[in-house]
């Protein structure tokens, strides 16, 4: 018993300083691309800035890559042209929309555009597609780009960047075969680095 | 071989517990578990993508508590058990990281969303704090005995009567939000509960002599807190935890 009396404080003590040294943790990963559950291969609608879009080719995914800007603004003369640039497979695929009639002068003023819904048929809408080196002026059966939200971004109350995050849906011929581009979502930063102002 | 617990000795008076009292002063650890509110905005970083389309950044959240307390306990031999209350101070810390690369150990927390413009902070870390005073009310059974060594299970509740601190705070990673602090800590912490109620269970062995001091090691099985909201950036689904108490006996009948 003498023994017990020694032993027990001396493994309470033991015990109490072995679990000052980690206490316990729970972690959460935080990620960018965050895949949709419901269309596999494509990330999920965000308003977060998160630099990706998505959209199904028919069935194959059309996604953002890391090795390129996925979004570059191009302001040419009264034309507001949006290029979507990413990967289907291993092929490197550019979506142009091309939309007469807006001009914004820097990255801030594309808040104009916020909850705005372009009918890509309307005169003065175009859309390319680039496949590898092989580019193509979309005749389009319908489409429409939704600007669902655009924001200023401020960290640490100074104004950084620009989010636009939407939808766009269009049906179209290529190579005489009717196809659909589904499912598209966006959710970009814009700002010095992807705005050009010709 | 036998597992020496089983092999009991056929009771007798002298080796069941006696209709005792006791003052039990007790010390643990909780482990609590659980997620990052779902209300909490935090976003991982703003640039960096990565081929294989998952950022290189983590937010990682620890909640560690403590608990100090004494209880009385009344022995029932006849059932082999013990009732005990007392008083318990419980301390539950939580601390959110964020890191994104080497030397950016920071995330960035949208604390305003107003028409156009949305605003992030860079927040280095979000800790909380709550320190409690709580009733707690056992029942202990000892169903086993070999020698000076009891095993036992417990059931409690607890629910704690005065809150002496509840407070979040955030550590921006650029000074020049520092006045800031308390617009963002309003919009990003919601009203909550300031006592909580737990229901918690554990198993735990009790060395010692009838009538002596003795002492006991208690693993905390996993226990539910029966108030919802009880903490500014967590949801805690359960705790788990240990306890080591001192056992001192009263008197005897």
């Amino acid at each position: 018993m003498k023994s017990l009396k020694i032993l027990l404080p001396a493994i309470l003590l033991l015990i109490v300083s072995s679990s000052c040294n980690k206490l316990d943790d729970f972690n959460l990963s935080g990620t960018i691309f965050i895949e949709d559950p419901y269309y596999p291969g494509l990330p999920i609608y965000s308003e977060w800035g998160y630099n990706t879009f998505g959209a199904y080719i028919d069935r194959k995914p059309f996604v953002s890559t890391s090795d390129d800007l996925p979004v570059k603004v191009i302001v040419n003369s009264d034309t507001l042209n949006i290029i979507f640039r990413g990967r289907m497979g291993s092929e490197n695929v550019d979506l142009k929309f091309s939309i007469k009639g807006f001009s914004p002068q820097t990255y801030y003023d594309l808040t104009e555009l916020d909850n705005t819904t372009f009918n890509l048929k309307e005169p003065g809408r175009a859309v390319t597609l680039k496949t590898g080196n092989v580019t193509t002026v979309l005749n389009l059966i319908e489409g429409e780009l939704i600007i669902k939200k655009v924001q200023r971004l401020y960290v640490d109350e100074e104004l950084s960047r620009t989010i636009m995050s939407g939808y766009f849906n269009l049906k179209t011929f290529l190579d005489d075969e009717p196809i659909a581009i589904s499912q598209g979502r966006y959710d970009l930063g814009i700002g010095y680095e992807n705005f050009y102002n010709l | 071989m036998v597992f020496p617990f089983t092999a009991v000795r056929p009771q007798s008076d002298d080796n069941k517990p006696s209709r005792r009292q006791s003052l039990s002063f007790e010390a643990g650890f909780l482990y609590p578990q659980g997620t990052i509110k779902e209300s909490l905005s935090i976003r991982q970083n703003l640039s960096y993508y990565y081929v294989n389309q998952h950022s290189d950044g983590s937010i990682s959240s620890s909640t560690s508590g403590m608990l100090l307390g004494a209880r009385y306990e009344y022995g029932l031999p006849g059932i082999r058990s013990g009732i005990s209350t007392g008083l318990r101070f419980v301390g539950i810390n939580t601390e959110i990281n964020g890191y994104a690369s080497a030397n950016s150990d920071f995330f960035y927390l949208r604390y305003s969303m107003e028409g156009n413009e949305t605003k992030f902070a860079r927040v280095k870390s979000l800790t909380e704090c709550n320190y409690l005073l709580s009733i707690p009310l056992e029942i202990r059974v000892y169903p086993l005995r070999y020698r000076n060594i009891s095993l036992f299970a417990m059931a409690g509740l607890e629910y704690s009567v005065i809150c002496f601190k509840k407070a979040a705070d955030i550590t921006f990673r650029e000074e020049i939000m520092n006045p800031q602090k308390d617009v963002v800590l309003e919009n990003i912490s919601g009203p909550v509960n300031r006592n909580f109620s737990a229901f918690y269970s554990s198993i735990g062995v009790k060395f010692g002599k009838e009538d002596k001091l003795n002492y006991t090691i208690e693993l905390m099985l996993p226990s539910f807190l029966l108030t919802e909201n009880n903490f500014y950036f967590i949801d805690i689904d359960y705790l788990e935890g240990f306890r080591l108490s001192v056992q001192l006996p009263l008197k005897s009948n």
